[in-house]
Order: C-alpha cells, then structure tokens, then sequence
C-alpha cells in the first residue's frame, strides 16, 4: 500500500495529540495537564465552528431540494425562510434595541415561543409513536426476549398506573420497584460497561492508527 | 497519578496489539463471531437497495465528535466507510445523515475517499452527506420525513441517539423500509428493540467493523473487549465475595 507523506503527518499529529491528551487524566505532571486542557479547549473551539459549519450544510441542501422541486420542497422553502428570517431578526436586534448578543429580546421570544414549542411538541408526539412501537410488537415472532419484554412493559405500566385507594394491585407495585432498582439496573450497567469498552476499544484504535477518521 | 486506570488502558492496547499480530500469523484460524441479526442482515438490505435502484440511508446519529458520543460517531463512520464501498457503483447513491457538523465533514471526507478508490470522484455529491438537525428532536423529525421524500430502500443508524430514534423507525415502519439501528443510549436501546427490525445491543454498536469488514484491527479489537469484559466480570464477582466474606471494607 502507498503511503503518503502528508497522511503520516496527518496521523503522527493524531496519536501525538490523542496520547498526551489521554495521558493528561492519568498523570499529575504540569506540563501533559496543560497541553490536555489547551488540547480540549481547541476542540471545543473547532466544535463551536462545526455548529455554523452544519447549520450552512443545512441550508444547502434545502436550498437544493426547494430550487429543484424534489419531494418536501415546500418544507425546505420553510426552513430556508425561517433561518434567514432568524439570522436576520440576530443581526437587527441591537440596532432596533432589542439587546445584544445570543440572549437578545427578538431571539429569547423565537427560542421559548416556536423552537421551544415546537420541539415539546414533538416530545410529547413520542409517547404515541412508542405506544405503535409497542403494538407493532406483539405482531412478531415470539421469542423469550420479547416476551420478557412485554412483560416487564405490562407490570411496570400497571405499576406506575394512578390506581383508586384500596383498589387491589396483586403485588405488581413492589414487582415494578424491584424490577426497576435490581434487574434492570443490573442490565443496564451490563449495556453501559459493554458500551464502556467499544468506546475505548475505538478511541485505542485510533491511537493505534489502526482506524484513521482523520484521512486515508 | 491513576496508575489502575493507565494500566488498565494499557492492557488494552497491548492485547489489540498482540491480537492483530495473532490474527495475521500464518495458519491462524479465521475468527468466529457470535451470530448478530443486524448486522448478518446487512449485506441483504444493502443489495436490495443497490438492485431496486433505490437509496440506502446511512444515519451516523445526533452525536458530535470531541463529546462523549465521539466513539459512536467514529463506529458509524466505519460502517459508512464499509457500505459505502458497494452502493457507490448504485445509480442512487446512499445518502449520509448526521446531527453535528464535524462528523458531517468527516462522512463527506470518508464518501469522497469511498468514491476515489471505486474511480468515481465525478459522481460524488458532496450534499448526500448531510446535516439532518442540529438538536436531537430535530433530527429525529428530519430523518423521518427523509424515509418518504427521498424514496429510501433502507436505514442503517450506528450513532448516538436517543429515544426520538422512535420518529425514524416509525416512519420506516410505515413505507416498509428496512431498519438496522443502534444507540450507545440504553433508553434509545429499548426503543430500538421494540420498534427496529434488527436492532443492535450494548456493544454490538461497535461491532460494525469486525463483522462487515473482517478488518484485522477491529476483529483484534472485538477480541479485546472480550478479554477484558471477562476481567472486569471476574473483579466484580471477586469483590463481591470478599466482601460478603469480610476481607474486603
């Protein structure tokens, strides 16, 4: 395989900074916490950047869809007019007075009255489309799996539901707690700790130049 | 100084390191993984798409890199860079989605790559890698609509997101769309086992590189995190006991 000069440059530059910045959350010498810190503050920067960076991708590609008359371009003329109306409302807050900066009165009243709004909207759409997901379920091959799984959904639904005083539960409230604080915790951690070491597990691969995100 | 933890990390990197060597010796036997529906079902979803002429959607999640969803992002982009490398040579060409604009430009830079090595750089559109939304809900209604409007065969999720992932999978539900998917999220897991066809599980996330590509580097890597669940498995039950037994405070 050919090897370019500019990718080892391109992946000495990534272990180089990936090892020092892992060594800076093991050891206490100065100098490693230092360049970590400096390290993260860089990437934080570049971070920032990529938000503007994605926002310009996302008009492009409505932009696209609206000036070629693709399916939904109704919906991306929207978009396109709501940030260019957003961006616009940013810019002229100060000189119409209504504050400076990313807090200001215009913006505030477009965050908490349509972002905001909308985006709880939505949220709440979820509860139905997991109630679909849950129906659509019981259409499946049955499996001890699944079946675990309706099951432990069934008590814990009936667990939390708000009964009548007096009206009988069969146990299934202490079942649901236990369900909740012993095996599910259990599993969960399980998923977290094999989650836990897949991260890792890339971020070595990277260190080893074994994966290189970062070019070819 | 944390000498467990860099010991530990240590470990790690130096059983990858021995497994790649191990795994590249001649007469060394070819791994065998435990059978995983999502990913065993892959190459089908992707050969349909490539045969009905149709898109295949890859979604890299809602994380961004330099966050703690880094790792699940950088999983994506090594599916994205594997499935890529078939259904470039499709008249419809996949189209990539993200939540984040860094790991938007990394899908571009692995798509522009995929595209270099199949000699097909005339073809390659920067905009089929592409920002869905930039908050988790917003993605999550983006790329459902996407199901539809873009006339899709499949979706492959390997990323981070939560339980909004609901959104996409109904809606592939509804056009009869094929949807292999997994989180690093334990609460967008169970969404993900009760509404996707094939989902992925814990670490399965991860996995995308070994099973699809066999690539010495990931199946070495696979091998690792085995040995290294079995150690932790075995700390945790040993201190459990001692103490139970009083050794332990």
């Amino acid at each position: 395989m050919k090897i370019r000069p500019g990718n080892l440059l391109l992946t000495a530059i990534a272990i180089g900074v990936g090892v020092i910045t892992l060594l800076g959350y093991f050891v206490n010498w100065p100098v490693v916490i230092i360049m970590r810190l400096q390290f993260v503050a860089w990437a934080s920067m570049l971070a920032a950047v990529a938000v503007c960076i994605g926002a310009l991708n996302l008009a492009q590609v409505h932009l696209k869809k609206m000036m070629t008359g693709a399916p939904g371009w109704f919906y991306s003329a929207f978009l396109v007019l709501t940030l260019i109306f957003t961006v616009g409302v940013g810019i002229a807050a100060p000189l119409a007075g209504w504050g400076h900066g990313p807090t200001n009165t215009a913006n505030a009243f477009i965050f908490h009255n349509v972002q905001s709004a909308i985006g709880t909207a939505l949220a709440g759409l979820l509860f139905f489309f997991l109630v679909f997901a849950g129906y659509r379920l019981l259409r499946r091959r049955p499996s001890i799996m699944l079946v675990t799984f309706i099951v432990v959904a069934v008590i814990t639904l009936i667990g939390l539901a708000p009964l009548p005083a007096g009206f009988p539960d069969f146990g299934l409230r202490d079942l649901r707690i236990w369900l909740a604080q012993v095996p599910a915790v259990a599993g969960a951690r399980g998923l977290l700790l094999g989650v836990a070491l897949g991260v890792i597990a890339t971020g070595l691969r990277i260190l080893l130049a074994v994966d290189r995100p970062y070019g070819e | 100084m944390n000498l467990t933890g860099l010991g530990f990390v240590a470990l790690f990197a130096g059983l990858i390191i021995a497994f790649i060597f191990l795994g590249q010796r001649k007469g060394a036997k070819p791994a065998q993984f435990r059978p995983l529906e999502a990913l065993q079902s892959l190459p089908q979803t992707v050969g349909d798409a490539v045969e009905t002429g149709r898109r295949l959607h890859i979604s890299l999640g809602s994380g961004s890199v330099g966050q703690t969803d880094t790792a699940a992002a950088l999983a994506g982009l090594t599916v994205l860079d594997q499935i890529s490398e078939v259904t470039v040579v499709s008249d419809k060409p996949p189209i990539v989605t993200t939540g984040d604009g860094t790991v938007m430009l990394l899908a571009q830079d692995t798509l522009q790559h995929v595209y270099a090595r199949q000699n097909a750089q005339d073809r390659y559109d920067p905009t089929s890698a592409r920002v869905a939304g930039l908050s988790p809900i917003s993605f999550g209604a983006a790329t459902s609509v996407m199901v539809k409007d873009e006339s899709l065969a499949g979706t492959v999720l390997v990323g981070s997101v939560g339980p909004e992932v609901v959104l996409l999978t109904e809606a592939s539900q509804r056009a009869g769309v094929t949807t292999l998917a997994g989180s690093d999220d334990p609460a967008a897991q169970a969404v993900l086992f009760a509404a996707a066809e094939a989902p992925l599980i814990g670490e399965d996330l991860f996995a995308g590189g070994a099973y699809i590509g066999r690539h010495p580097g990931h199946v070495a890597s696979l091998r690792a995190q085995d040995i290294m669940r079995l150690l932790i498995g075995v700390v945790i039950i040993g201190g459990v006991l001692l103490k139970t037994v009083g050794i332990l405070k």
